[in-house]
């Protein structure tokens, strides 16, 4: 892949190539990577450069009036995009992810899980994931441990895979950047998509600005959007040009249905003594990959009792020193538990013998963590704003919701994780969400889904199946933005997978 | 200080014997228990290895829910548990083992109460409930 500095094409030329991809991160690098050594010229037009740079990463500035949100920290505007400050934490959306579920409004995907299986292979191998596989089975076996032991039907362990940088064919200077017909060009920061005449329906040209002041236009047969979950309505709702109200907004659609995975506490387990957590903590292959697993919900048991997708983390809370020890109270004041009730519950597992100076630095206590699937809300949105960004783009506005219904459900699941491991003899769980009218403190994690969502009907979503958006011929979408639903996986895995897909769709259409 | 479970058994005990020597075995809601009474509250005490904080749960329980946790109720509530049988039949640790038994039964079947945030049985919020008032 050549690389070209923005800055140095001729001032209002015109660029022509057959497929334009907005984006130069894991969706966008993605679907380039797939059609390299292609019959194809792919363009690429990369905002940033090679590393960060500030006056650049200000242009995702932006307004939160909902819960508490950093536009600007979530996302990395430069080649590779966010997966230069990714954990790489992967795992496959469930089967049930797809589904229209009846107590969930608005889920359902066009596609299933089936029709992503063959991506997620090759999704894994380009990220630097290792081998394939999220089999609970060998890993067990792998470690001579099954973890908790729940009783099957309501728990079931699920496997996250870890990347290494390294191996990851999407980070600068790989081999995708080697690929001859693609060109990517950095310090490219498009500022509309054109249709021009009377046809809505294609897209002619995008225009590109640099910050220092050059200018110039992208022609393509195709043009795929990849600028991430809050970059990618932002676009499509300021290029208005033949639409007033956005393209691909006909229906009001584009911007709503933001969705994360709210990150909580979820609580504090004390267990039973010689209770082993092996099966939980994160492990590294042979070749630097990792692995780790998390106890999800069964699908049987989420439509039984009408919940949303969940995984519960399991982290030893160590404290063999004053400053662990510390810190282990601090965390644990910040969740307001009793510290009498704290030593009830030891007793209750028979654990009386561990003070070690506080009762909340008890060696051997688990904290949970949570995985939570966040059920689509049209009110949680991303708009524009008046003011603009130094390129003259209106700056994005994120009014991030999270239903009640959701903290209910969350409140039942810790109930239900209670009572396994109480049932298992694992030990005693306090909850953190016990009251989902008083939910404890939630972060977001820069996972940006569902603002231009994938639906069967453009009076449902943004794109079809194909992620093509509805009403316009060329106009692609690919990133997490497309999720009709979150589950409770990071989404990295799945929206590389659908970009590969959309590759694969691309290729087959006539140049 | 804490409490041993020896402790409490002795305890327990000297107020059985006083209550022995009392006119009325009738069980009491409140003030002391019968003789009988003591000696099933001694015998459910045991669960616990130390009663200090055992009952945490259980004064949490006297102040929210205070009608249904009455001790006649509770005791009511241990005798008629079906797992435990006669408890004066059995030896402590025998107590304990069936006690367990039925809290992983009430874990199992998510008889279940959230007890500020804790998920905890309703045999062992009971327990607990009673060792309050004892």
């Amino acid at each position: 892949m050549a690389k070209i500095d923005a800055n140095e094409v001729p001032r209002d030329s015109e660029i022509e190539t057959d497929l334009c991809i907005l984006g130069g991160g894991a969706a966008g690098l993605a679907i380039a990577w797939a059609l390299r050594a292609k019959p194809i010229r792919v363009t690429v037009l990369e905002s940033g450069g090679m590393d960060y740079h500030e006056p650049t990463q200000e242009l995702y500035g932006g307004k939160s009036v909902g819960e508490p949100y950093s536009i600007k920290a979530t996302r990395l505007r430069r080649l590779s995009g966010s997966l230069n400050h990714w954990a790489g934490e992967c795992r496959q959306l469930d089967p049930i992810d797809f589904t229209q579920r009846d107590w969930i409004p608005h889920s359902g995907w066009p596609i299933g899980l089936d029709d992503l299986a063959p991506h997620y292979q090759k999704a894994q191998l380009i990220l630097g994931l290792g081998r394939y596989g999220f089999d609970m089975a060998a890993r067990a076996k792998e470690l001579n441990d099954s973890g908790f032991g729940l009783a099957p039907g309501d728990w079931e362990p699920r496997a996250f895979n870890v990347w290494t940088r390294a191996k990851c064919a999407l980070m600068p200077n790989t081999k995708v950047v080697q690929a001859k017909n693609v060109t990517a060009y950095t310090w490219a920061n498009v500022v509309e998509i054109a249709s021009e005449g009377t046809d809505p329906g294609r897209v002619t040209k995008v225009r590109v600005a640099t910050l220092r002041g050059n200018a110039f236009t992208v022609r393509a047969r195709h043009y795929v959007l990849a600028l991430g979950g809050i970059e990618n309505p932002r676009l499509l709702l300021c290029s208005n040009g033949t639409q007033p109200e956005g393209l691909g907004n006909g229906n009001d659609l584009v911007g709503r249905f933001f969705m994360e995975h709210p990150h909580v506490s979820f609580g504090y387990l004390v267990p039973f003594d010689g209770v082993s957590d092996k099966l939980y903590r994160l492990r590294t292959r042979k070749d630097n990959t990792g692995l780790f697993a998390a106890l999800g919900i069964s699908a049987a048991t989420q439509e039984r009792e009408k919940l949303i997708n969940f995984a519960a983390l399991v982290y030893r809370h160590r404290a063999t020193n004053k400053r662990q020890t510390d810190r282990a109270k601090t965390q644990l004041e910040r969740v307001d538990m009793s510290e009498e009730l704290l030593r009830g519950a030891r007793l209750l597992v028979h654990r009386t013998g561990e003070e070690s100076g506080h009762a909340f630095a008890t060696p051997g206590m688990f904290h949970i963590g949570s995985r939570t699937e966040q059920t689509p809300n049209p009110d949680s949105r991303v708009t524009l704003l008046e003011d603009k960004d130094k390129l003259g783009v209106p700056r994005a506005q994120l009014d991030w919701r999270v239903r009640a219904e959701d903290w209910e459900a969350m409140s039942r699941i810790s109930r239900l994780f209670g009572a396994a491991v109480g049932a298992a003899r694992v030990g005693r769980f306090r909850s953190n969400i016990h009251d989902p009218t008083n939910p404890p403190p939630m972060a977001g994690v820069g996972h940006h889904m569902g603002t231009t969502r994938m639906a069967s009907d453009p009076s449902t979503g943004v794109v079809d199946e194909n992620c093509r958006v509805f009403g316009i011929d060329n106009l692609y979408v690919a990133g997490s933005s497309v999720f009709p639903t979150s589950g409770f996986a990071n989404p990295t895995l799945t929206l590389v997978a659908l970009a590969l897909r959309l590759a694969a769709h691309l290729e087959e259409k006539p140049r | 200080m804490s409490l041993t479970r020896r402790q409490f058994c002795a305890l327990v005990g000297a107020s059985a014997l006083a209550a022995c020597s009392g006119e009325t075995t009738q069980p009491q809601a409140t003030g002391e228990p019968s003789a009988e009474d003591a000696l099933l509250i001694e015998g459910l005490g045991a669960y616990f290895d130390q009663l200090e904080g055992a009952d945490a749960f259980g004064e949490v329980l006297l102040e929210t829910e205070p009608a249904s946790n009455g001790r006649t109720a509770l005791l009511q509530y241990f005798r008629d548990l079906p797992g435990l049988g006669n408890p004066a039949e059995l030896t402590q640790e025998q107590l304990r083992e069936r006690l367990q038994e039925v809290i992983v039964a009430d874990y199992a079947a998510q008889r279940v109460l959230h007890i500020e945030g804790w998920v905890i049985s309703r045999t062992e919020a009971n327990l607990s409930a009673l060792l309050a008032q004892s």
